[in-house]
């Protein structure tokens, strides 16, 4: 194991070069302080320091050389810088060497000899860290703030793909490492000559060993990755660069080709648009105009005029006078100094007119300039013809109409000009638009929402049971409507009973009925079940008793006449679990009877579902009953949603007085249910005899 | 740097204050305010002066980092992880191999949900809705989006999202706070504390809530994903209710003169900064703010809510829904009148997508809830000149598996959560239009190109506005947070 440890660090000692060449420098600074205290307050601990320091010094001195000497030979460097920094390096060791030996010795000529070799030391170890900067970071490191040329390009067309796109990539992020100087595996890149010669493991453009190039790799494996460049901590290449040099050398790596000479795909050409010069409005201005001062904003700020820089560093400005219904031209004269600067003014549900535009004409440069909903007519339009740099206009909600038409074809960069509910006339658009076929208008085509259905009609009453009679009216949200509707069932439609005041029911009715507006889709049918209850019941006997969490009322909920929500814990709703009901209704009076109607849930995200079915019994005298009914219910289709409904059972014509009613839940939720097998539940509201 | 801009506020305030009792109110309160910048006074109806903070409308960015394309953000949040593969990632080879196991191959040890993980086989199904290709781009969309199909050329998709969270709080919170443990700052709070607001008597952030009718008793939402964190209070959300009152505990009580109440403000207001004078705690301030913010908003919060005088035709855009208070199509009308007055973040949230099983029916309900509504705020911000600097965000936490939940029949399947990819569509604001950006494999389970990370939507979101996301951030226990936590990388390739 010793034996291995060795090994490696033989090998990292080079690697360790750049840590001990601080020590030696740091170390005899502080010996010559050392030194300069020493002369004004000599003293024998001082001596004795100062040699320590200076051994110190000597010793990493000789660390470093020893370390620098194994890294030279990696050969990544430039041979005449190296040969000079390890002569510099030797000289100052042995400087370091004299100066110990003359400390230690104190011969009678010291004092002269010892302070003039102690400078010449700190000037060796200068030059020495000087040129291995140099060489780690590049000759212009120190002088120059950034490496390489900036290239405007202005025609993508004329920009030379190598020179103009690619050579100056490899120069702000690549060149610092492999350079003349400092040549990183062998790789100078900031050279045709130097990326046609390659590195240390061959060419880096041609495929390499069967896989892409070595470049392209070195770009694409991920950042954590050894070989991955730049390294971790240097600065990246963008996507978009990596893009293009992808881009380059796939193409055939042309040192003399224009854009048009390779295969440009969408996105390249996308990416190549990219690189031009902006000249973008936005941008223009931005290089033209002063800046304003922070305190001249602030100002108009606190006048009440929200004006706000663009973004930090840039001098255009954005105003927002948006909903104030005082604009005054006293407000419009603050902003005169710096109206040339404004590229955004926001004069939208403002009380801006005719007779404050005049002052539009200062604002020159505006970009975007947003009138809707404000007073203004033609008037002020054509204020605006001299504003070249206009690219978006707001006029919606004006008075703008046909005549501005002559004001708009004049500006010749607008692209938006959001013209709905204005009176300027299709054909005006045609003609603008046959000027300037970019310019769009912000127009959604009424078409696409042609198909939307008027909300159906709200039925209004007291209640679902009635038992003499009941008032239903029916509304809608709309102005305009005109509903429809049937008591027998069938599908209301235009040609059904039209809906004028509202209507007396006497017994069990499905009401059905829509709504009707000129222009808009006839709305979905609304439907509800009224039911005529004949039969009073006296009292309810419940058993088992419901769940203790949902015991309604108690027995009486289902006689109540009171429908449950579809929420359950309501209070209008008894809750069983894995567990059928039985229950016995005692009618007022003894009478024939006909049918049962259950009401119940169905809430399946709940675990609630509808009873499978149900049985009925009826006695006279509330010992004796016998059975008159038996029936299962249709059985419940998947569903999420949130249901109530009615069961019936019909029987004949039968004399009772007492009725027990058995209703059975499915006790397990079904198959379809994300938990089959379950224990269900089973919710009922209410029982009405027939 | 805002501990720092704290003091040198309070520093600034202490000034106008000696000031103030220098001049003895010599000057009217207009003119005052004029010379001392932001309102930290104004005048009260009696022409008494009280003072006001700047915090209400100044935002802790002196000045944006680029210029902005979208001056505010309305973000349709889907909570619940809508299914892409029946909305907008088409994957027809699901449907031909129907009830086949999904390869390991391409699962690849995706962990699973404790809902799925006991399945014994995960049989792939394919969207029971059918798709078309609409727009210039020919993006595919799902026949349960009939309406949004149609604004195709203005909304931009993507269909390479992806997430780290795989259950909905720890999702939903990565998607608003940039981290899935609760406690920090949610978007709207970092673009108030980031930018301030541009209407002094709307909250820069309001948020918006609905139920869908595919799932109506799903997921609860809590009211920390639109919480400040550890901002300011004065940042947090404010929720408006559909109902009597917007705002809760924003009336007066019975019998209190609107007069009575400006004087306990007042009164308050001199309580407060007596004790602030003392302190110098700034959530003081933000208190005194919301006092003052509360007030307007007695009238500006009706004012905004009221949609009864919005036109008929403007309902046949958003669908009659709109006229039901509290539904999606409600609120999007109501997020197309918070952006015509400078509301900053608007955010709604619709209930309701997280359907693990009966899927086909439930989707269908939901689709129907938010398709016309989503497609007419695109069209009536359009109109309207908002949506060239309306940034427009709709979409959920997480995707769906393309694999069945619970038994798979002819009509019937449910879908688990799945983070590894999903949908979501944004539009307006600098966004480039009638795109379809990103691709999953073709069982619509991996992404195969162009991923994009939460991170990525927010730092892009961000830059929209105008903001460096590595540069807006608010120290707090010793280390600077920021929304996009240590990630984030804009998506170059959805810029217009």
């Amino acid at each position: 194991m010793a034996y291995i440890n060795m090994l490696e660090i033989g090998i990292q000692i080079e690697k360790l070069h750049p840590i001990f060449v601080h020590l030696p420098i740091g170390t005899i600074v502080f010996a010559f302080l050392l030194e300069l205290y020493a002369l004004k307050k000599p003293s024998e601990s001082m001596d004795e320091i100062g040699k320590l320091a200076l051994s110190f010094s000597l010793v990493c001195a000789i660390l470093s050389f020893a370390s620098g000497w194994f890294l030279g030979k990696s050969g990544d460097y430039e041979p005449e810088m190296l040969s000079d920094h390890k002569w510099m390096a030797a000289f100052f060791v042995l400087a370091n060497f004299l100066l110990l030996i003359l400390r230690i010795g104190k011969i009678h000529w010291f004092k002269k000899v010892y302070l003039p070799l102690f400078g010449l030391t700190l000037l060796l170890v200068g030059v020495t860290g000087h040129l291995g900067g140099n060489m780690t970071h590049g000759t212009e490191f120190l002088f120059t703030p950034v490496q390489g040329n900036y290239i405007v390009i202005t025609d993508i067309e004329k920009a030379k793909v190598y020179a103009d796109i690619i050579q100056p990539i490899f120069d702000f992020k690549c060149s610092s490492c492999h350079n003349q100087n400092k040549k990183k595996g062998g790789l100078i890149i900031n050279s045709q000559k130097g990326i046609l010669n390659g590195g240390d493991s061959g060419n880096i453009l041609d495929s390499f060993e069967g896989g892409p190039p070595q470049l392209l790799t070195s770009l694409s494996l991920p950042i954590a990755h050894e070989d991955h460049m730049p390294p971790k901590g240097k600065i990246q290449l963008s996507s978009e660069e990596i893009t293009l040099i992808n881009w380059w050398v796939d193409q055939g790596s042309c040192f003399d080709c224009f854009p048009k000479d390779l295969k440009r795909s969408k996105k390249i050409a996308e990416v190549l648009i990219g690189l031009e010069q902006d000249t973008t409005a936005l941008a223009v201005l931005a290089g033209e105009m002063d800046f304003v001062s922070a305190d001249k904003i602030k100002e108009l700020q606190a006048r009440g005029i929200p004006t706000y820089p663009l973004a930090k560093d840039n001098p255009l400005l954005s105003v927002n006078l948006s909903y104030n219904k005082k604009i005054s031209s006293e407000q419009l004269n603050l902003l005169k100094g710096v109206a040339e600067n404004v590229v955004e003014l926001n004069l939208g549900y403002s009380n801006f007119s005719d007779t404050l535009s005049p002052y539009l004409k200062k604002f020159k440069n505006l970009v975007k300039l947003q009138l809707q909903q404000t007073p203004i007519t033609d008037e002020t339009i054509e204020k605006l013809k001299k504003h070249e740099w206009l690219e978006s206009l707001n006029a919606y909600g004006t008075d703008m109409s046909t005549s501005s038409l002559e004001t708009l074809k004049k500006l010749k960069r607008l692209k938006v000009l959001y013209v709905w509910n204005t009176q300027i006339s299709e054909i005006a658009l045609e003609q603008l638009a046959a000027v300037n076929p970019k310019l769009n208008f912000g127009i959604v085509a009424d078409s696409v929402f042609a198909a939307t259905t008027v909300e159906g009609p709200i039925f209004v009453a007291d209640n679902n049971f009635f038992q003499e009679q009941l008032k239903v009216k029916i509304e809608s949200y709309f102005e305009g409507v005109s509903i429809y509707y049937t008591l027998d069932g069938t599908k209301p439609d235009t040609t059904s009973l039209k809906y004028r005041e509202p209507l007396i029911l006497n017994e069990s009715t499905q009401l059905k009925a829509v709504a009707h507006k000129t222009g808009w889709a006839l709305s979905e049918i609304t439907k509800e079940d009224y039911t005529h209850v004949k039969f009073k019941i006296a009292e309810v006997v419940l058993s088992p008793e419901p769940h203790e969490k949902y015991p309604g009322k108690g027995a009486v909920t289902l006689a109540d006449l009171k429908r449950g929500s579809t929420n359950f814990v309501d209070g209008n709703w008894l809750g069983y679990e894995a567990t059928h009901m039985e229950t016995v209704l005692e009618l007022k009076e003894q009478s024939e009877i006909s049918s049962i109607s259950v009401g119940a849930l169905s809430a399946p995200s709940s675990w609630i579902f509808f009873p499978v079915g149900a049985k009925v019994w009826t006695s006279l005298n509330g010992v004796h009953y016998k059975k008159i009914a038996e029936s299962s219910f249709p059985k419940e289709k998947p569903s999420t949603e949130v249901n109530t409904d009615f069961f019936s059972i019909n029987f004949p014509k039968t004399a009772a007085k007492f009725i027990k009613v058995r209703v059975n839940s499915p006790l397990t939720n079904p198959a379809w249910h994300p938990n089959p097998g379950g224990s269900s539940w089973m919710f009922i509201d209410e029982i009405i005899v027939n | 740097m805002s501990e720092k801009k704290i003091l040198e506020d309070r520093s600034l305030l202490l000034n106008r204050r000696s000031f103030l009792g220098k001049t003895a109110l010599g000057i009217g309160g207009a003119a005052l305010a004029s010379t001392l910048g932001y309102q930290y006074f104004s005048k009260n109806e009696k022409g008494k002066l009280i003072t006001t903070t700047g915090y209400g409308t100044k935002g802790e960015l002196d000045s944006l980092h680029f210029p902005a394309k979208a001056k505010r953000v309305i973000y349709l949040f889907q909570s619940g992880g809508p299914s892409q593969l029946e909305l907008f990632d088409y994957k027809p080879l699901l449907n031909l191999r129907r009830g086949q196991d999904l390869p390991e191959s391409i699962r690849n040890g995706q962990r699973l949900t404790g809902m799925t993980s006991n399945q014994d086989n995960f049989p792939m199904v394919g969207s029971l809705y059918d798709f078309k290709r609409y727009g210039k781009s020919g993006a595919w969309i799902s026949d349960l989006l009939p309406y949004t199909a149609k604004m195709a050329d203005d909304i931009c998709i993507i269909n390479s999202m992806y997430t780290e969270a795989i259950n909905h709080d720890p999702a939903v919170t990565f998607f608003q706070t940039g981290s899935q443990q609760p406690g920090r700052p949610s978007m709207g709070s970092w673009l108030s504390y980031g930018l301030g607001s541009e209407n002094d008597n709307l909250p820069a952030f309001t948020v918006l809530l609905s139920r869908g009718t595919g799932r109506p008793n799903g997921q609860p939402l809590y009211t920390r994903l639109w919480g400040n964190g550890f901002l300011h209070s004065l940042h947090q959300g404010v929720q408006f209710r559909a109902a009597k009152d917007p705002v809760l505990y924003l009336n007066d009580p019975d019998g209190l003169s609107k007069n009575g109440k400006r004087e306990m403000l007042d009164h308050i207001a001199s309580l407060n900064d007596k004790q602030y004078q003392e302190f110098g705690d700034p959530e003081i301030q933000s208190r005194i703010a919301q006092y003052e913010m509360a007030y307007r908003m007695q009238t500006s919060v009706p004012e905004v809510m009221d949609i009864s005088k919005e036109p008929d035709y403007i309902y046949k855009m958003y669908g009659s829904d709109a006229r039901k208070p509290g539904t999606f199509a409600a609120n999007c009308l109501l997020a197309r009148r918070l952006a015509e007055q400078d509301v900053r973040f608007i955010q709604l949230y619709h209930m309701g997508w997280d359907q693990h099983f009966n899927l086909p029916s439930a989707i269908e309900k939901q689709a129907k809830d938010v398709d016309q509504a989503s497609a007419a705020l695109i069209a009536d911000l359009k109109q309207r000149g908002l949506l060239e600097d309306t940034l427009v965000i709709w979409g959920g936490e997480f995707g769906r598996t393309n694999y069945s939940q619970g038994l798979l029949t002819d009509t019937n399947y449910g879908r688990d959560h799945h983070p590894r990819c999903f949908s979501m569509w944004m539009a307006g604001g600098g966004i480039k239009p009638g795109m379809v950006h990103g691709e999953t494999d073709e069982f619509g389970y991996n992404i195969t190109k162009d991923p994009v990370h939460v991170h990525d939507f927010q730092a892009t979101m961000l830059h929209l506005l105008g903001i460096n996301h590595e540069k807006l951030t608010y120290k707090y226990q010793g280390r600077r947070f920021r929304l996009t936590d240590v990630e984030g990388e804009l998506i170059k390739d959805i810029l217009a």
